[in-house]
């Protein structure tokens, strides 16, 4: 059984690397997305990539919170 | 008898300003007036509230009219804007916890409160409170801009917009005077619900005109290709510029004393974290804003001014009461936010200019009766400024990313290091902000990266290298703060 220590110590490690992966994804891509083609769900590639994160990146930071206070157990 | 659709129209935007304005007093009116009160709303907002009084000032008059206004300026680079409403929010799950905690073990009740406790000076707050303060005035100047074109266009033109900003802006005043951040917070509850509602409305518009998202952007393509990529229509916007304004958002988000001031508010740590964590959906509503800016660049390509493409597309399309609602949303976010900030650069001012500069004597319950009088200055000030002088303090606004992120090193060092003293952080900050003033106006963005960039990269390095040769705070802080941060929320 690990202790109450440990399991806090880990839930925090996982929350924040979820947290970081829109801020560093959305940061470091965008020499790669800007682009048209190929048109997506009716947009040209670099809008449907926004619309993507603002869907992907809210997901992520809930999971990361519901870890964070322990609702989620890891 | 026929109603004038402007009539109906500002009929509705006033009722709900009026009920808005009533809301917020009954909100405020119902307790206890004092400091910390009037200030941080005793440190007890609720999840539901707090999540509400930060969409509030969060979103706009500029997510409303200038998120469009840039797409129809400059097509794909605004993308960076919804970029970072996700963006900040990681940044705020971080941060905001360490500020809620500290705050409420030390009494904190504004953003140069935390200099002062960190660095142990009281003057140093002081210079907080003025780069913060000078930073907040052009945004309330902004909103109140922005609700005299909502109101203006609404009419029909039958009201001129400079009333209509004078009476906006005295039941604000009259509202924050009496409600302080609860009453913000409530009001909000109500534009929350409007901006549902105006964004839904709003992306089916490129499918009554033009049958479908698809077809729009295959128009524009043809219209105004360069709508499309990074560097966008005026070819000033590429990659790396995307990159540094993304990163500067993103670390400076954090640091506008407004929303610092909130994070204080919220009843435990839990609590804003969960906000943070909720409120990055509330950013998908943005998106739709967007795209009326491009679909209003192949509809009206000779607008006089980029910000009213949203109203004029509104206008075009629905019938009177829906351009009503839409204007009552756009005004309650400018109005909400005005408010916010208009309440926090009074506490800033009454709390950190006088009680902590130059009055120390003040107690306080007198501090906060000045903040409440300052707020009615403030607006008189800001309304001002915009009637007589609105051109005076875009200079300003260009720079307040940038200005407010050279509070990042102060902040972040003071968490994470022992060395780090008020000397360096003050010369830091200093440094910084001459940076900044000399990357906007005298060399633009050097190698396309954002003048806030730049300043950090100064303000970091003067930050340490005077930190190491001056003599830290004494021990007994340095160990209660990072005790602070070492506790887990």
């Amino acid at each position: 059984m690990p202790s109450e220590k440990e399991v806090e110590a880990k839930r925090e490690k996982y929350a924040l690397y979820l947290a970081l992966i829109a801020p560093v994804v959305m940061i470091l891509s965008a020499p790669l997305i800007n682009r048209t083609e190929p048109y997506i769900a009716g947009m040209p590639f670099i809008f449907f990539w926004h619309l993507l994160w603002l869907i992907i990146g809210p997901i992520f930071l809930t999971i990361a919170y519901l870890i964070r206070v322990g609702k989620i157990k890891v | 008898m026929e109603i004038a659709p402007g009539t109906l129209a500002l009929g509705i935007i006033f009722g709900w300003i009026i009920i808005s304005t009533i809301v917020a007093i009954l909100a405020g009116i119902l307790k206890k007036f004092s400091l910390e009160e009037w200030f941080v709303a005793s440190r007890g907002l609720s999840f539901v509230v707090i999540y509400f009084a930060l969409a509030a000032e969060i979103y706009s008059g500029f997510t409303f009219l200038g998120l469009a206004g840039w797409a129809y300026k400059f097509g794909a680079p605004i993308l960076y804007a919804l970029a970072y409403f996700v963006t900040a929010y990681s940044t705020g799950f971080m941060l905001t916890p360490y500020y809620n905690r500290i705050a409420r073990k030390l009494g904190l009740v504004t953003q140069p409160d935390y200099f002062v406790a960190r660095y142990e000076s009281r003057w140093l707050g002081v210079l907080v409170a003025i780069v913060g303060v000078a930073f907040l005035i052009p945004y309330i100047q902004l909103q109140i801009g922005a609700t005299g074109i909502i109101i203006e266009l609404a009419s029909y033109g039958a009201i001129e917009r400079t009333t209509a900003m004078i009476i906006a802006f005295i039941l604000v005043a009259i509202f924050i005077f009496i409600g302080g951040i609860r009453g913000i917070a409530w009001t909000n509850v109500l534009q929350g619900i409007l901006m549902w509602c105006i964004a839904i409305a709003l992306l089916s518009v490129p499918f009554i005109k033009f049958g479908g998202l698809e077809q729009m952007f295959r128009t524009l393509e043809t219209v105004s290709p360069k709508h499309l990529t990074l560097p966008g229509a005026a070819g000033i916007h590429g990659i790396p510029w995307y990159m540094s304004t993304l990163l500067l958002c993103t670390l400076g988000f954090w640091m506008f004393p407004h929303l610092v001031m909130r994070a204080y508010a919220a009843k435990d740590e839990k609590t804003i974290m969960r906000s943070c964590a909720w409120m990055s959906w509330y950013s998908v509503l943005a998106f739709p804003i967007v795209i009326i800016g491009l679909y209003s660049v192949i509809m009206y390509p000779k607008l006089a001014n980029p910000d009213w493409a949203v109203m004029w597309t509104v206008r075009d399309l629905f019938p009177a009461w829906v351009v009503g609602l839409a204007g009552a949303g756009g005004a309650a976010a400018a109005i909400s936010t005005g408010a916010g900030l208009i309440q926090a650069s009074a506490a800033i001012i009454a709390r950190n200019l006088i009680q902590r500069g130059v009055w120390p004597k003040a107690t306080d319950t007198q501090t906060a009766w000045i903040a409440r009088f300052l707020t009615l200055l403030v607006t008189i000030i800001a309304l001002l400024l915009q009637l007589y002088a609105p051109t005076l303090l875009v200079a300003l606004l260009l720079m307040s990313y940038s200005g407010v992120v050279q509070f990042f090193p102060g902040v972040l060092l003071g968490l994470k290091t022992k060395w780090v003293t008020k000397a360096g952080v003050a010369s830091g900050l200093i440094a910084g902000v001459i940076t900044v003033i000399l990357t906007t106006y005298v060399w633009k963005n050097p190698l396309q990266i954002h003048s806030g960039i730049w300043g950090l990269l100064v303000n970091f390095i003067v930050t340490i290298l005077v930190s190491r040769m001056t003599k830290p705070p004494s021990e007994t802080t340095i160990k209660a703060f990072l005790e602070e941060v070492a506790v887990k929320p």
